[in-house]
């Protein structure tokens, strides 16, 4: 493990940066419930669409505080909703602060959160949206579902198209050509109305939990027919190889030879794939959420943060917080693509 | 003499279709062979390139089953078993392959290859650098990967994997064949050396014939998958009889005409051959034994 690192980061400083950014992402995201300081539905009713909240060192007298602090905010003009800082009272910036109970990731209780405001201020790193809700909490509660379902569809998909890919590649004739029968059936449909139809056969008063596995589930099946291909392929011809011929010699097992002598050796593809197609389950997750199928409000994730952008020109002048969402899914996806090329390089035994 | 391998009028084609699978044509390229392999009797069979050679050695490993005929192990016919009831043969006969820089897995280091090669029952009690040991490799090359070995160095480690199973018989595909002069003959003595430790059987498939007579008691000569000639080193190497022999023997000393592609009727050798008559157009020759245990297939010696 050591040494993995030692070469990612000899191969690439960039990849290096880029993995522990994610690896901090997915962190940062999973403990949501310490380190946003507002629960995501929670809702200040005064204060819909409130720009980022201003962070003060001195006050109106001009004197320093050491601790930061913040004012409250009333509306100015209801209309255009702008806010006026009422300079009156300060709030100073409280870190280890208590609330109301909250459970991290479903298992341990807490009670303390990492800072916050005395009320009726609020603390907003970015802002609110139109119910007045933290746009800061909502992300890092939302890149919980958005970054694991990512993961968790990558994983499902890649176990299966390696295994479909695998046998009919090495088994070849009958079961090849149904299994790659069945995977160009797959294929034909275009994947966004494949996605739609297999979202609709299932009702749509689902609980949150279930619509999460389920949206696991149909972004897994539609991944992993391209991949079953491909991997037949790449299979077809590793299997003429001398060393799959010698593995045969040795009298080593059909599936000895299948896991370890052949699927090994489309890692420098499979790798790069796995990584790529990371972004496209944020993205196809998004989609779903953004059509009002995918995770339901008030839960959040990243696509239905950015939805409930789309079809209000207003916001995108007046309130562009509410697009950081989008710049979420962006920076993870070019972390996710710089992060695969190189892993390809770092996994190969023949750059060790 | 025990024998451990023996094969019977094996036939194997191979089909090329060109790009539309229209035109077929079929290539044969092992044609009635029968041959045995005796446990301690080296057995080198020599010929040229696209001979069937390489065909033959995965015949009688049956990594290639034969069209037609059948492969027996120490009497048992073999030809039609699974491959899993066919591990006792596997543990007990192995190959070696004439590439080393193809035949190890890019992403498997030598303690794995060789691990892997042991029967399942010894991988405990065996030990790797007892192996690593008799094929001369340095302790710590366990941890390494194949591209990080020179050839000899992988052919070291392809020699340690066929050991690894405590095998009666290697069939050596060409071992050398990737290698140069000095590392051919270290692998030859090691070999040598081998052979004497762990009691081995080889099949030597070569081209050169001057391998094939330091390491071999016997030698078949084929030619386009026909055994051509077949006797004891001695006999053979001293009084060559079939033209194809002789020319493989000292190349430059014999006038033929240059390869044609063309096959007849009768001996496969015959438009190559300067002492071609009419019969050898229209009949295929028969192996028949011209001294003891020294058989050729041509209508010369008739």
């Amino acid at each position: 493990m050591k040494n993995f690192f030692q070469r990612l980061k000899n191969h690439s400083k960039l990849a290096f940066f880029s993995f522990w950014f994610l690896v901090i992402f997915y962190i940062v995201s999973f403990l949501a419930d310490i380190l946003a300081p507002y629960h995501f539905d929670y809702q200040f009713r005064d204060k819909p669409y409130h720009p980022p909240t201003k962070i003060h060192f001195f006050d109106t007298q001009g004197n320093f505080h050491i601790r930061p602090f913040v004012y409250n905010t009333v509306v100015d003009d209801p209309v255009f909703r702008s806010y006026r800082e009422d300079t009156s009272k300060i709030y100073p910036i409280k870190f280890f602060v208590d609330g109301p109970e909250r459970k991290i990731l479903f298992f341990f209780k807490t009670k303390k959160y990492l800072f916050g405001v005395d009320k009726p201020a609020g603390i907003f790193l970015f802002g609110t949206d139109t119910y007045g809700r933290d746009i800061f909490s909502r992300l890092l509660y939302g890149g919980r579902i958005s970054l694991s379902i990512s993961i968790a569809g990558v994983i499902i998909s890649f176990t299966l198209g390696m295994i479909t890919g695998g046998i009919a590649g090495y088994f070849g004739g009958i079961i090849d050509q149904i299994l790659m029968r069945l995977v160009e059936i797959l294929m034909v449909f275009p994947s966004f109305y494949l996605m739609l139809s297999l979202r609709a056969m299932f009702p749509l008063n689902l609980s949150s939990i279930q619509v999460y596995l389920l949206i696991v589930l149909i972004l897994s099946l539609i991944g992993w027919a391209g991949l079953a291909r491909i991997i037949r392929g790449m299979v077809l011809s590793i299997k003429e190889e001398d060393y799959v011929l010698a593995a045969k010699s040795l009298g080593l097992s059909h599936w000895r030879i299948l896991i370890f002598h052949i699927l090994p050796n489309t890692f420098s593809y499979t790798i790069t794939a796995l990584t790529i197609s990371v972004p496209g389950y944020i993205i196809g997750e998004a989609a779903l959420s953004l059509l009002g199928l995918g995770i339901q409000e008030p839960y959040p994730s990243w696509g239905n943060i950015l939805s409930s952008t789309i079809g209000n020109l207003r916001v995108l002048g007046d309130a562009p917080w509410l697009l950081l969402a989008g710049f979420f899914i962006f920076v993870v996806l070019i972390n996710f693509n710089l992060l695969g090329d190189a892993l390809r390089n770092v996994l190969d035994p023949k750059n060790w | 003499m025990e024998e451990i391998i023996r094969c019977e009028k094996v036939k194997k084609t191979f089909t090329v279709r060109d790009f539309l699978g229209i035109n077929k044509r079929v290539v044969l390229a092992i044609d009635n062979v029968s041959m045995t392999i005796n446990k301690g009797v080296n057995t080198g069979i020599v010929g040229e390139s696209g001979s069937g050679k390489t065909t033959l050695a995965k015949i009688l490993l049956l990594l290639v089953r034969p069209d037609d005929g059948s492969v027996y192990y120490k009497g048992t016919n073999i030809t039609k078993f699974s491959e899993t009831e066919l591990r006792f043969f596997r543990k007990n006969v192995r190959i070696i392959f004439q590439n080393p820089f193809k035949s190890l897995n890019p992403r498997a280091n030598v303690e794995r290859i060789i691990k892997e090669a042991m029967p399942e029952d010894e991988r405990k009690t065996k030990k790797i650098a007892d192996v690593l040991d008799a094929v001369g490799l340095p302790q710590n090359y366990k941890d390494r990967y194949p591209h990080q070995m020179s050839g000899g160095e992988r052919q070291r480690v392809a020699i340690a994997r066929a050991i690894a199973g405590n095998p009666e018989c290697i069939i050596a595909d060409e071992p050398t064949g990737n290698l140069d002069a000095t590392t051919e003959v270290y692998i030859l003595n090691l070999l040598d050396r081998l052979k004497k430790i762990f009691g081995l059987t080889y099949v030597f498939i070569s081209h050169n014939l001057k391998i094939v007579e330091k390491m071999c008691e016997k030698i078949i000569v084929i030619y386009r998958g026909n055994i051509v000639e077949q006797g004891l080193i001695s006999q053979v190497l001293k009084s060559p009889l079939h033209p194809y022999t002789c020319l493989l023997y000292n190349p430059v000393s014999i006038k033929t005409i240059e390869t044609v592609d063309k096959t007849s009727q009768g001996c496969p050798f015959a438009y190559r051959c300067s002492f071609a008559k009419k019969i050898c157009f229209e009949v295929k020759p028969q192996l028949k034994e011209k001294e003891k245990e020294h058989l050729v297939a041509c209508f010369l010696y008739e």
